[in-house]
């Protein structure tokens, strides 16, 4: 009886399926809606070409901002070295030895002459005269750091007891800070990483 | 999917989905509107199939989606327009009592007598399709045929 109902249902079910015109007007409407799924697919194609450009500028921007493009040291009995970016921001800072300075100091992401000023003025508090020497392979550049820096020491000096009015630095310091200008370029190593052995690490 | 997949889909599995708005609807334009969207919805499917039986089944749950989705909008808002009307499925002579039989069923036990009797699907696969547990589909089977034996014996005893 089973096979038998099963059977009469086949038979039953056999003559209903599809008809042409149902089949035609389906076929017609797959392919009305095919190219806007194509244009779709293209939207989103270059929706995803545009982000991964903005990440590839963005990764760019980033890497071009932490890229050191010059290096600041300065001298005092602990030497601090600063790397900084092509938009004269502290992206890295690194003392000889001993940390006890920069543990007051937050010079990171600061612009390099409020930079040098705060830590002008933190070596002064110790007695210190620091000497500045600015590593870059452009000149022009290099003369720029150089001023930064001093107008950041002249400021720091302003503002502690023992105060000089700007541009009235001793024809001894301007003397040791031009030899210091010409010493050398980016890509030499600094007397730190020397002594240490290491390459730059960001702190 | 593209667009030549779902052509050769509508020749090889049109008949089955046909079917399966049949168990459901009544309107010949509410059965082409089904069909339709169920290749539609095939046309903007993402994923791959593992086969043919995978797209099968796939085509089948869609299918009764969109039927039981329409019945209950229509359910929820009433209105019968001029252009529906019923559209005389073809049949032959000696189907007739058993596809009236089958259509006095309700919905769920439709579904499964054909899933199972005509297209040989296994009570596991048909809860698969349904979101029911086998045991669902076994009672479904079970009553089903119960229902159906009753009516076609009573049929021929009173004929």
């Amino acid at each position: 009886m089973r096979e038998n109902l099963d059977e009469q249902l086949r038979r039953a079910f056999a003559p209903i399926g599809a008809e042409e015109p149902m089949r035609q007007q389906a076929v017609r409407a797959v392919r009305a809606a095919a190219p806007a799924k194509h244009r779709r697919h293209k939207l989103r194609l270059a929706l995803g070409c545009l982000v991964l450009a903005l990440v590839v500028l963005a990764g760019g921007g980033w890497y071009r901002y932490l890229d050191p493009s010059a290096r600041v040291v300065v001298q005092a009995d602990v030497p601090v070295e600063l790397a900084v970016n092509r938009a004269d921001r502290v992206i890295a800072v690194q003392a000889d030895g001993s940390s006890e300075l920069l543990t007051d100091l937050d010079l990171k992401g600061k612009e390099v002459g409020e930079a040098c000023s705060l830590l002008y003025a933190a070596l002064a508090e110790r007695g210190q005269q620091p000497q500045v020497t600015v590593h870059c392979n452009d000149s022009q550049r290099r003369q720029q750091l150089q001023r930064r820096c001093g107008q950041g020491k002249a400021s720091a000096s302003q503002g502690s007891a023992a105060a000089q009015p700007q541009g009235s630095q001793s024809s001894a310091q301007k003397g040791r800070e031009q030899s210091c200008i010409s010493s050398g370029g980016c890509g030499q190593k600094t007397q730190i990483e020397r002594r240490q052995g290491h390459a730059w690490q960001e702190e | 999917m593209q667009q030549r997949q779902v052509e050769e889909s509508i020749a090889r599995h049109g008949d089955t989905v046909r079917r399966v708005c049949f168990l459901y609807l009544s309107c010949y334009a509410d059965v082409e509107d089904v069909f339709q969207e169920t290749f539609l919805r095939l046309l903007t499917r993402k994923k791959l199939f593992a086969d043919q039986e995978h797209q099968k089944a796939w085509l089948i749950r869609v299918a009764r989606n969109l039927c039981t989705d329409l019945l209950r909008r229509k359910k929820r808002h009433p209105a019968l327009s001029l252009e529906e009307y019923d559209h005389p499925i073809p049949q032959k002579e000696e189907s007739g009592p058993v596809l009236e039989a089958v259509l006095g069923l309700p919905p769920n036990y439709r579904l499964a007598i054909y899933l199972h009797c005509v297209e040989g699907y296994a009570a596991d696969e048909i809860a698969a399709m349904v979101h029911r547990r086998p045991n669902t589909v076994y009672s479904w089977l079970h009553r089903g045929r119960a229902l159906l034996r009753q009516t076609l014996e009573g049929g021929t005893t009173d004929a």
